[in-house]
């Protein structure tokens, strides 16, 4: 536990295991997800499948604890539904699908952000903080784009701002919904690879996806829900029948594949 | 960290020539008048008055658009300020109800020092604050602009017509009528010394605190859920960003009355000099804002006629255009055209 010196007090330790518990989530009266358990140890990357409204970002927002539920949420040995808002910031990074991030905030500034909850009230950036976001633009590689205008920016680059100021946290676990969804496929690649970085670092990473061939490509496992409930959790390699029956779709196996790509070097 | 250094400078030049821009308004605005006297007594009290014009000008501006820099960032709407939202008509309403209460009670009993015009800033506090609460309560579920304007739009005519009618029924005194007149017109010459030095401490108290609320609100740009997940504690950060919106507003109201458009004509003028950062932008809003209504008010006075131009008609004279225009600009980026 106290392997990574670098690591301040503060933060939470590096090697705890993410445990999360749904026995029901309601939204609107409606139970969306319902006897869910999920365990995620470090360096992993789980796909989080399924069809629309199988509640696939309900999960993500409950374990970011931006909606109430029924069940608990573990880090190591912390309650994440008992501790403050800067208190899980410091352990849980979210990149939602779509941010409402519109103005012209310097991409630097955005970066910062993911310090609020490492500052104190006055905001002076931390020689630490300043490293943590040289860091977290170097691994996305927005370096270049420090000083431009977060407004200006492509689709593609928001969205690597938006990962870099997640990893600003310096959290465990990081949860993203679809990061690759406006994305082209150069840049998708890109995307997972920084992934994997990532969990290889010994995050703990959720993805939610749509794509069944990216999550058997970039994830170690996947967890499949369907109509609220958990359908698969295991091998990223869905079977044929779990995606005939989640999906409604017919499944024909086929080992050929007619190419592979690679990320641009 | 090879930043090149004109981002940081470029703030910081901007407070420079602000600085040195209202202290020659200022300077201009105690100076000229259109009255003039060889008498030294009555030129000196002349001056007197001008300067205290002016002071009451450099504070209402600051707090207004410091104000405007606190909801648009609270709202994430860039056509929002105190007056737009209603906040100022029910400070408004909040002073004239304070006025007339007061004034009621004290024609029955009280000892004679207690002047009902103490209560103003305290009754205009309250109105704000009522205003803005139901403001964010009315549009606690849109995210929808214009949506959150109209309900804006709504309170003020809801605000302005309670003020109309306390005006009516406070005409059988005369004193007290003309007071809630003059206080509805939005003017920076029926204030002393005395409303002055009462509303000083709000306008500072208000804008350093909105400094340091400043970060905050600098991720509130991000949406709710996000600024959450980053570790903003919303619930507290938006009830004390209505907190010293209502104490900006309250301060300038209860010296100059209702006076539109400043918070937001002025932030949108500065930003694209100092950058939509919240630190950044409060000490230039606060500086912008007494250049711009120390000069509309130059302005008021310097137009030949017989009776001066009431300051809110100039400030809306400028500033409804400048709103028309922005609301044109954000649609169209809006409508992706």
């Amino acid at each position: 536990m106290l392997t990574t010196t670098k690591l301040e007090a503060a933060t939470p330790e590096p090697s705890a295991e993410l445990d999360v518990r749904i026995s029901s989530l309601a939204l609107g009266g409606r139970i969306v997800l319902r006897d869910l358990s999920l365990s995620c140890s470090p360096g992993s990357h789980t796909a989080i499948l399924g069809p629309n409204g199988a509640g696939k970002t309900s999960l993500l927002r409950a374990v970011a604890g931006l909606i109430p539920y029924e069940g608990h949420t573990r880090l190591g040995n912390d309650d994440l539904g008992r501790v403050s808002g800067p208190d899980r910031a410091r352990r849980i990074a979210y990149v939602p699908q779509r941010s409402l991030l519109d103005s012209a905030l310097p991409v630097e500034a955005v970066v910062m952000q993911g310090r609020y909850a490492h500052q104190s009230g006055f905001g002076r950036a931390s020689q630490r903080d300043q490293n943590a976001v040289t860091h977290a633009l170097g691994v996305t590689d927005t370096e270049a784009l420090r000083h431009r205008s977060y407004i200006e920016l492509s689709g593609g680059e928001q969205r690597r701002v938006l990962l870099a100021r997640a990893l600003a946290t310096e959290a465990p676990v990081v949860l993203l919904d679809e990061p690759t969804a406006s994305l082209d496929i150069a840049h998708a690649l890109e995307f997972f690879a920084q992934l994997s970085a990532l969990a290889n670092a010994g995050r703990i990473v959720l993805t939610i996806l749509h794509d069944l061939r990216d999550a058997e490509r970039f994830c170690d496992r996947a967890l499949v829900l369907h109509q609220g409930s958990v359908r698969h959790l295991g091998t990223a390699r869905l079977p044929a029948t779990v995606v005939g029956e989640v999906y409604g779709v017919r499944v024909r196996e086929s080992a050929a594949r007619d190419f592979e790509l690679e990320a641009p070097k | 960290m090879s930043a090149a250094p004109e981002p940081r400078l470029r703030p910081l030049l901007t407070y420079l020539l602000l600085g040195l821009m209202l202290c020659g308004l200022a300077a201009l605005s105690a100076s000229f008048g259109r009255s003039s006297s060889d008498d030294p007594a009555l030129a000196s009290t002349l001056f007197t008055l001008r300067l205290t014009r002016t002071e009451v000008g450099i504070l209402v501006g600051a707090a207004l658009a410091v104000g405007g820099v606190l909801v648009q960032g609270l709202f994430r709407n860039p056509l929002a300020s105190p007056s737009i939202l209603g906040a100022t008509e029910a400070a408004g309403v909040g002073g004239q109800a304070a006025l007339f209460g007061i004034q009621s009670l004290l024609q029955h009993a009280g000892p004679s020092w207690i002047q009902a015009e103490m209560f103003v800033p305290l009754g205009c506090l309250l109105g704000a604050l009522v205003g803005l609460l139901l403001l964010l309560w009315l549009a606690r579920s849109t995210t929808d602009l214009l949506a959150l304007l109209l309900t804006g739009f709504l309170l003020s005519s809801l605000f302005l017509s309670l003020g109309a009618l306390l005006t009516s029924l406070s005409q059988d005194n005369w004193e007290l009528g003309r007071a809630m007149v003059s206080f509805t017109l939005g003017d920076l010459g029926g204030s002393g010394q005395r409303q002055v030095l009462l509303a000083l401490p709000l306008v500072v108290i208000g804008c350093v605190a909105a400094w340091f609320w400043g970060r905050p609100l600098d991720l509130m740009l991000s949406g709710e859920d996000e600024a959450r997940t980053l570790g903003v504690d919303v619930r507290s950060v938006r009830l004390w960003t209505i907190t010293w919106t209502a104490v900006l507003t309250a301060a300038s109201v209860s010296v100059a009355g209702n006076i539109a458009f400043v918070g937001l004509v002025v932030p949108h003028a500065l930003r694209p000099f100092v950058g939509v950062g919240h630190r950044r932008l409060i000490p230039a809003a606060a500086l912008g804002g007494g250049c711009f209504v120390v000069a509309c008010d130059v302005f008021s006075r310097s137009i030949p006629g017989q009776a001066d131009l009431p300051l809110g008609v100039v400030t809306g004279l400028v500033g409804a255009p400048a709103f028309l225009f922005l609301l044109m600009r954000t649609q169209r980026r809006l409508g992706g055209v």
